[in-house]
Order: C-alpha cells, then structure tokens, then sequence
C-alpha cells in the first residue's frame, strides 16, 4: 500500500516537474516557443475551446462518425465472419485476401470515400466501416471455429434448436473475441475518424488538428491531442471495465 | 486444388468485374481507373528510375526507423522488465500514449523534424514502441512461475534467471512481436510518408489521389502489396530458422 502511494506521488512529482520545467524553459526561451508551445498556450486554447462552445461540437462530431462507423462494421462483420466460418471452403477461399487486406494500410483509403461521397457524415462513417470491418471478421471468424462441434453436438442431442444454440454458444464466443479485440478495434476506428477529419472538414478533432496546422499554432495541436487522451483513455477504459465484466465466468 | 482454382477464378472475376465498370461508369473510372491502365502505370514505372528511388526510400526509411525503434523500445521495455518499480511507475503514460491515435502526431513531429528521415523515424517509433513493450513485458509475465521458483531455490540470480530461464521463454513472443513490428513499421512509414513527404511510395499515392490520378494510386497500392507480402514471408522465414530449438 505504503509503495503504491509513493510510486502515485513519484508520478504526480514527475507530470508537474515536466509540466513546470516546459513552461520555464519556453520562457526562459531555451525551447522555441514556435516549435514546442507553452503548457500555458496549451491551456488557454482549451479554455477558449471550451468557453466558446466549440469543443463539444467537434467532439461529438468525430465520435459520431466513429460511433456510427464501428456499430455497422460490428454488424456487417460479424454476419460476413459467420458467413465465412460455417462455409469452410468460401473460408479456406477467402483466407489470403482476408489476411491481405488485413495487411494493406486502409487508413490511407480516405480519399477514395471523399471523392465518391463527398464531405459528410456519410463517407466518414463508411471509412471507418471499411478500415475496422476487416478485424471484425477476423475475430468473428477465429470465435466461431474455435467453438468446440462436440459441445454443440451434445447440445443438439440434448433437444437444443438453432436459437438456443445461437444464443448460448455463438452469441458468447463472438462476443469474447470482439471484446478482447475491441481495444485495438476502437483504437483503430477512432483513428480512422480522425484522419477522415484532416481534409475537408469543418468539424471534430480531426479538423481541429489540421487548423491548428495551417496556423502553425503547436499549442492547439497539444490541446487537441489532450482530448484525444482523454476520450481515447475513456473508451479504452470503458472497455476494460466491461471486459473485466463479461469474462468473469472464463477461468483466468 | 479446387480452393486455389477458386481463389483464381475469384481474382481473375474480381478483375473482369473491374474492368468493365471502369468502361461503362465514369464514377468508377474516376474513383478505381481499370486494370490495363494500372498494368500500363505499372509497365511504365517499372523502366522508371525515379520509382525505383521511391520503392527504395520507403524500404530504406521504413529499415531504418524499424531498427532504432525496436532498440529503443528494446532498451525500455528491458528497463521496465527488470525494475517492476519503473513499470508500475510508467503504466498510466504508456495507457494514455498508447491510447492516443498515433496519427495526431504526424503533424507534430513534421513540424519538428521535418518532412524527412528523421520525422520518418519518430512516428515509425511511436508506432510501434507500445507493440513491442505491451508483448514482451505481458509474455515475460506468463512465464511459468516454477522454473523461477525451482532455479531460485537451487540458487540461481537474475542475471542466470535472465538469461536461462526468461530469454528462452519470451523468445517466441519477442519473435512474433518483432515480425509483427515490422508489418507496423513498413505501414507507419508509408503513412507517414503519405501525410508528408518529398519521395517514397505513400507520397506517390498521395500525389495520386490529389491529382485524381487512381491508377498512379492503384499502382502504388499493388506495390505495397507485393512488397508486404514478400516481407511477411522473408520474416517468417527468419523466424522459422531461428526458432529450430524450440519445440513447439
């Protein structure tokens, strides 16, 4: 106990020592103020964020496109993992382009949802469909294959129906692999919306970020990214909490 | 023999399927261009010289950033390895670093450094420095407390824990993290590249897209598909041969 509450204090020392020892040296001017900012610029840009009301509108609309994005690539997925896991030869069919498109770099694709859908909500959504949908399906397909055919069997012979089955064992094997997966699914999709943002926008962090650029003003990069922790730190630790939950059953 | 058949025939009508859309749809045209112009891109940068220069920057600096980033997250993730202390001292700055979209920092880091190697290296870093340390320090942690306890009792120290018991252990894990990293690393470079820079691949699909020319992007794209496949086999490979002692 004693040493968790000195490593918590050895950690605040080291955020404030870090914080006060920027501020002097950008004023003491041995850090450029132009490249590095000011943990004081840093926070006045948010206090004028927050005070002129814009934060929130930019906030919620990189988490919607996000939200949106990621609840359809959870079902489109989910129904295209099945499809492939209870069809072996589409799955062994597929298999490499699956793995290969697993390997592109789907975050550059943007443009592509720009040009054909424009600027709106629409486009970013479906970008961030198409770059976590491929995980999707690689988790689905991983959890419905590994699930064991005697378990089902006996439960067959033991007068279980399709739905029983369905929500009994399919239901929960996806969603272990989904939520064990979900942390780098959301990183992902999170990311995903926040670069649709960079071109184009007029809301959410995203744009955020790009105006701060062509202003080259580092100290509203520095607060965009601090939201950005605390959003990501939020839904990160969201998903532990309700990892923590659903697996209370499992043995480890 | 009939699945790869199958996944021909799927290609190859994936192909067909493209190439008449491109012909009869304008949109399509615009947003994917056909194969036989993508082929022609291709023919045309193959005899290039200056394409070679990119393929070459990009594998180069993707090489570079790769090697340190791995040795620096090498250096830390063994410095948090043997003071349990540091780790749980770090812990919430790498949950809140690694929750972070690494992609925000593109920004900062060009406007650091520059639109150059040293950018290049940065972001590549950033990216995968939390791959590395989340594997290794979660496989060190699963290893089988009883060789610790029985080397312990027969007298063993850290350093002969270190070197007998945990390197032989985590080599798996540092192994796969390792080739994992490397798909990390060529991606981040062409991401970083993409967001800004003057040569490699990413830039030319990026000058691709801002000129609506697909088939450039269509182009690029197939390189850096060839290019990943290639590499994903050749680590493999090396995985393979250094992972002949193990059993499993």
């Amino acid at each position: 106990m004693r040493r968790r509450l000195l490593i918590i204090g050895a950690q605040i020392t080291a955020v404030l020592g870090l914080v006060i020892g920027w501020q002097w040296a950008a004023q003491q001017d041995i850090l450029d103020r132009f490249l590095v900012g000011t943990p004081r610029g840093v926070w006045t840009a948010l206090l004028a964020w927050i005070a002129d009301g814009s934060l929130w509108p930019n906030i919620g609309s990189t988490l919607t496109a996000f939200l949106v994005g990621y609840c359809f690539a959870l079902l489109i997925g989910t129904g295209l993992g099945v499809l492939l896991a209870t069809l072996p030869f589409l799955r062994q069919v597929m298999d490499p382009f699956v793995a290969f498109a697993n390997s592109l770099p789907r975050l550059m694709f943007y443009p592509f949802f720009a040009i054909w859908l424009g600027f709106g909500l629409t486009p970013k959504a479906l970008y961030v469909v198409f770059v976590v949908i491929v995980l999707v399906i690689l988790n689905v397909v991983a959890g419905v294959t590994e699930i064991d055919r005697s378990l089902i069997m006996n439960m067959r012979v033991m007068g279980a129906r399709s739905p029983d089955l369905i929500a009994q064992v399919f239901f929960p094997a996806i969603a272990l692999w989904l939520s064990s997966a979900a942390r780098l699914m959301v990183g992902y999709g999170f990311q995903a919306a926040i670069i649709s943002e960079f071109i184009g926008s007029t809301r959410g962090l995203g744009h955020l970020v790009a105006q701060a650029q062509t202003q080259f003003d580092v100290n509203q990069v520095w607060a965009a990214i601090v939201v950005m922790i605390i959003i990501a730190i939020a839904m990160d630790g969201g998903l532990a909490l309700v990892e923590r939950r659903t697996t209370v059953w499992m043995a480890n | 023999m009939l699945i790869h058949v199958s996944r021909g025939a799927l290609v190859l009508a994936v192909l067909v399927a493209w190439q008449v859309s491109a012909s009869q749809s304008r949109l399509i045209f615009l947003l994917f261009s056909s194969p036989t112009h993508v082929a022609e891109v291709l023919g045309a940068w193959s005899t290039s010289a200056d394409r070679w220069h990119d393929v070459a920057a990009t594998l180069g600096a993707a090489t570079l950033s790769y090697l340190v980033g791995s040795i620096i997250a090498a250096a830390f993730t063994l410095c948090l390895w043997t003071a349990p202390a540091l780790s749980q001292f770090f812990a919430p700055f790498t949950a809140a670093l690694n929750a972070l979209p690494k992609v925000v920092l593109a920004p900062l880091f060009i406007l650091w450094f520059g639109i150059g190697i040293p950018g290049r290296i940065a972001f590549v870093t950033s990216t995968i420095f939390f791959v590395i340390l989340y594997n290794v320090l979660s496989s060190a942690r699963s290893v089988d407390p009883l060789y610790l306890t029985n080397a312990t009792a027969l007298g063993a120290n850290r350093l002969w824990l270190f070197r007998e018991v945990y390197l032989p252990a985590t080599f798996g894990f540092i192994m796969t993290s390792l080739r994992i990293s490397a798909g990390w690393a060529l991606l981040a470079t062409l991401l970083a590249e993409y967001l800004g820079a003057n040569i490699g691949i990413g830039y030319r699909i990026a000058q691709g897209q801002e000129l609506l020319h697909s088939d450039e992007v269509f182009a690029g794209l197939t390189i850096i598909g060839i290019v990943a496949i290639l590499m994903d086999q050749g680590l493999v490979t090396v995985e393979r041969r250094f992972s002949q002692w193990r059993l499993v």
